[in-house]
């Protein structure tokens, strides 16, 4: 026990993590471990129809259960201001009017909240809510809905398509990609306080404090800054958090009427129709090229589910659209309204659905073309410029990372032909496939309060979800000082810090990273303004011209003696220094494109009387501009290797046709991939910085480390048993083609 | 579960009475994820052999019916003979010979099949 009672600094990072200690120790508190006073316990309950009109919702016997304070509905709550009539619930953009509607649509639809002393008094009175409805006829099944949707244009032509019809050789396939949940492992939960009529305390799973911040003003028509909102530590994200969903919103409605704090945790179960998930998909793809493995052109069109109340479009055919010279292209999409609640982004979003189905595509055509499908891809990269923007690219490496991975799996064993490598019953085989991101930059702000020890906390409002930002911050903010790691403590996810955008689509430490350069530039000047008293060097000295070290302040000339810090808080009588600064993308995005790309590289086994694939090897060489933290950067990519691994095989949600339902909404019903499913992850990255993108040259490396995962597994399959699967998760039964 | 144990009884010890099939056996177990999660079929297979000759096998699968389900007719057709390749195919096919999927799995009969031949073959490799 003394290990954890011992007390820590969160200044000595023993594992390289700023948190780690935090969080091993349970001392760093998540959403749902906070505890206020006064605070009592929200559960939802949950629509048991998946289309229609609530007729009535008795509360009698659940409101008898002792314990219980408050039961809202949609017949009995307060009104949400930015709810009170139908305009302004569109204009709100939240989705699902939560509690302000009769109107079903979807099961499991939240249709009232039970609020009670204890958690199992709110469970147990949940339970006893008895609901009538006026069912309406539903659709789940995306595979059947689809057909009938039809496409649109999504984006501009390029060249012609007819010009396609003339190619030598053409792949023209069909691809489908099973609904995936997120399921962080920890579970999103809120705890709302309403400390004023007018001021609101969170506690809240989310990617963006300041994200929230904004939506819940808008709904209670209250000023930004009387929110509050708390997401210091998170167990897990993948995109799950960058929204803000009903049950958010049931807590801080419930704690506004029980004028108590109000804590709602999601069960389980609930995460899988509560806060997004990764939509079903459908895709066709007609590629052609020359004889020499010259691309002619594509069609790519994609359709993916989405809810009746909303519509989300994935933007499946954006990576066609990034990698590859077409001098032909037509890009089509259509989204497909379902009884299910709405998806969301989902690790590589859009582009790693897409991405599956053309590297499928290129891996075909390789075949037909008899040309290694590593020679067929960088034959065809667009290595020059965008291919859409045709701004040139600032940095793109992609080629390296496919002679860097090519190399580390020794591609060479290779064989060009399937069912040549056979060890027993198991068939070998290696496949590759790449994955490419634009790389995006948003503004941020950081602060830092500097004390007379010389030691700093660096701040901004961005969570780190678990990519290590805090440590890269760190590491950034070392490197630009000088001032001991030791020294630098990191204070993260609470809207009172400066704020900074939502940690999502790969731009967490490109955009901070600027800010933490600016702010510790700031406070060089700041200190350069009291030490040129002292010493007249410091008279007009730009921030290059300063170092810091755990001595004090030193200008940059040999032999110059340090100013101490005591000394320079003594003459001035000071007690902490304050700096804030603010950055973000400018005119370099007018002049140029940012990409973050990787290959990936794949070795399986496949037994040909079971149909069980087992990955012996599997590779993700990156490029994510400079690598700030490594340790932090290849946990990412092999965090999202293993999650390909997850989509490739085994990731599947289902929702029964007849009922309306999900399907195994549970840790066991729904698989995702666990150790025992994953080599250790080979990870390398190009590590060049970007020039343009921030001042430290680092792009995100979250999404890409997925994007192009599940196609070159995909692609190992059909190297070593030559079966062509096109439908994911390709399960055991499909291996066997059945 | 099922049991016959008066009330209050507490099972404190269970024996395995020594047996020829503890040299080679096998349990194969083809699943859509490698841990925590159900079999989509399982075989155990034990075979007492003597030299190459089978004296006798059993034979049982899982994620095949309301409970473990042995095979008979199978473990009866390997008793006397040589523990080949030809002769695992064999007894596989008259395991699965009767079985009637459902109408959404009607895969596991032939992954059945090929998981009675494996696990039988890995009985003599261990």
């Amino acid at each position: 026990m003394a290990f954890f009672d011992e007390s820590f600094s969160l200044l000595t990072p023993p594992e390289g993590r700023v948190e780690a200690l935090a969080k091993v120790t349970g001392k760093g508190k998540y959403a749902a471990e906070y505890v206020a006073e006064h605070m009592c316990y929200a559960v939802l309950v949950d629509s048991a129809v998946a289309a229609g009109a609530i007729q009535n919702i008795n509360i009698n016997k659940a409101a008898q259960v002792a314990g219980v304070i408050q039961i809202i509905t949609h017949q009995q709550k307060q009104l949400v201001p930015g709810f009170s009539d139908e305009s302004k619930i569109k204009d709100s953009r939240f989705g699902l009017p939560l509690f302000h509607t009769d109107k079903i649509y979807f099961k499991g639809q939240p249709i009232a909240a039970v609020v009670a002393e204890t958690l199992e008094d709110a469970i147990y009175a949940a339970s006893l809510i008895e609901a009538t409805y006026t069912p309406d006829n539903f659709v789940v099944d995306f595979e059947e809905a689809h057909t009938k949707q039809s496409l649109a244009e999504a984006g501009k032509e390029r060249g012609s398509i007819n010009a396609l019809n003339k190619a030598p050789y053409i792949v023209e396939s069909e691809y489908t990609i099973a609904a995936e949940i997120h399921n962080p492992m920890e579970m999103h939960a809120t705890i709302a306080e309403w400390t004023a009529t007018d001021q609101l305390k969170l506690y809240d799973k989310t990617q963006g404090v300041n994200n929230v911040q904004r939506t819940v003003s808008k709904l209670f028509e209250i000023p930004e800054k009387n929110i509050e909102v708390i997401s210091e530590f998170m167990g897990g994200g993948f995109g799950s958090g960058l929204r803000v969903w009903p049950h958010v919103l049931a807590a801080i409605m419930a704690a506004k009427q029980v004028k108590r704090p109000v804590k709602l945790m999601l069960s389980r179960p609930q995460m899988f129709y509560s806060v997004g998930y990764r939509p079903a998909s459908w895709q066709k793809i007609k590629l052609g090229a020359d004889k020499d493995g010259k691309f002619i052109g594509i069609l790519h069109q994609a359709k993916n589910g989405s809810s009746v109340y909303e519509s989300f479009s994935e933007g499946i055919t954006r990576v066609t659209r990034l990698i590859y010279h077409f001098p032909n292209l037509k890009t089509e999409s259509a989204v497909v309204p379902l009884n299910l609640s709405t998806p969301t982004w989902m690790r590589g979003p859009g582009d790693c659905t897409g991405d599956f189905a053309i590297e499928s595509a290129i891996d075909d055509l390789s075949y037909q073309l008899n040309i290694d499908p590593v020679q067929l891809r960088l034959k065809n990269l667009a290595l020059d410029k965008h291919p859409d923007s045709g701004l040139p690219w600032s940095t793109n490496f992609i080629n390296e990372c496919i002679e860097k991975g090519a190399a580390i799996i020794n591609w060479q064993d290779r064989k060009p032909k399937p069912l040549q490598l056979t060890d027993g019953d198991w068939h070998k085989g290696y496949g590759m496939a790449v994955g490419m991101w634009n790389a995006g930059r948003n503004n941020a702000s950081a602060g830092i309060e500097m004390q007379k020890d010389g030691t700093i906390t660096l701040q901004t409002a961005m969570t780190d979800i678990g990519t290590g930002t805090g440590t890269g911050m760190q590491n950034i903010a070392h490197e630009v000082t000088g001032i001991s790691k030791s020294k630098i403590k990191i204070e993260l996810g609470n809207s009172n810090l400066p704020p900074a955008p939502s940690q999502g689509g790969s731009t967490g430490l490109s955009s901070v990273s600027g800010a933490v350069v600016a702010v510790c530039n700031a406070l060089k000047l700041k200190l350069a303004a009291y030490a040129v008293t002292i010493n007249n060097v410091y008279k007009n000295s730009t921030p290059n011209d300063i170092l810091f070290s755990d001595k004090g302040i030193s200008y940059k000339t040999p032999g110059n003696q340090p100013i101490s810090y005591s000394q320079l808080w003594d003459k001035h009588q000071l007690t902490t220094i304050a700096v804030e600064a603010s950055s973000g993308p400018g005119e370099e995005r007018k002049q140029y494109a940012f990409c973050s790309s990787a290959a990936h590289f794949c070795r399986v086994r496949v037994h040909s009387k079971t149909g069980k694939v087992k990955i012996e090897k599997l590779v993700c060489v990156a490029d994510g501009g400079k690598i700030v933290n490594e340790k932090a950067a290849a946990n990412q990519m092999s965090g999202a290797a293993v999650g390909g691994i997850g989509m490739a095989l085994m990731e599947e949600q289902l929702a029964d046709a007849k009922l309306g339902s999900l399907v195994g909404n549970d840790l066991a019903g729904y698989h995702f991939a666990v150790n025992a499913d994953a080599p250790i992850i080979d990870v390398a990255f190009i590590n060049k910085p970007d020039p343009h993108i921030n001042p430290t040259g680092a792009k995100g490396l979250g999404e890409v480390g997925i994007i192009g995962t599940a196609a070159a597994i995909a692609n190992a399959i059909y190297n070593a048993t030559g079966k062509r699967l096109k439908d994911l998760p390709i399960t055991p039964d499909k291996v066997l083609g059945l | 579960m099922d049991n016959n144990l008066p009330i209050n009884a507490i099972i404190t010890l269970i024996e395995i009475p020594d047996n020829p099939f503890q040299k080679n056996y096998h349990y194969l177990k083809v699943r859509d994820r490698d841990s925590y999660a159900f079999a989509l079929v399982s075989v155990a297979a034990a075979l007492h052999l003597n030299g190459d000759t089978i004296v006798a096998a059993r034979l049982a699968s899982g994620g095949v019916a309301h409970k473990p389900w042995r095979w008979y007719e199978a473990e009866d057709f390997l008793k006397g003979k040589q523990a080949t390749k030809a002769t695992f195919s064999e007894a596989a096919a008259i395991a699965v010979k009767g079985v009637k999927p459902l109408s959404d799995n009607g895969f596991k009969a032939i992954m059945l099949r090929g998981a009675i031949e494996t696990a039988l073959h890995n009985c003599l490799t261990g």
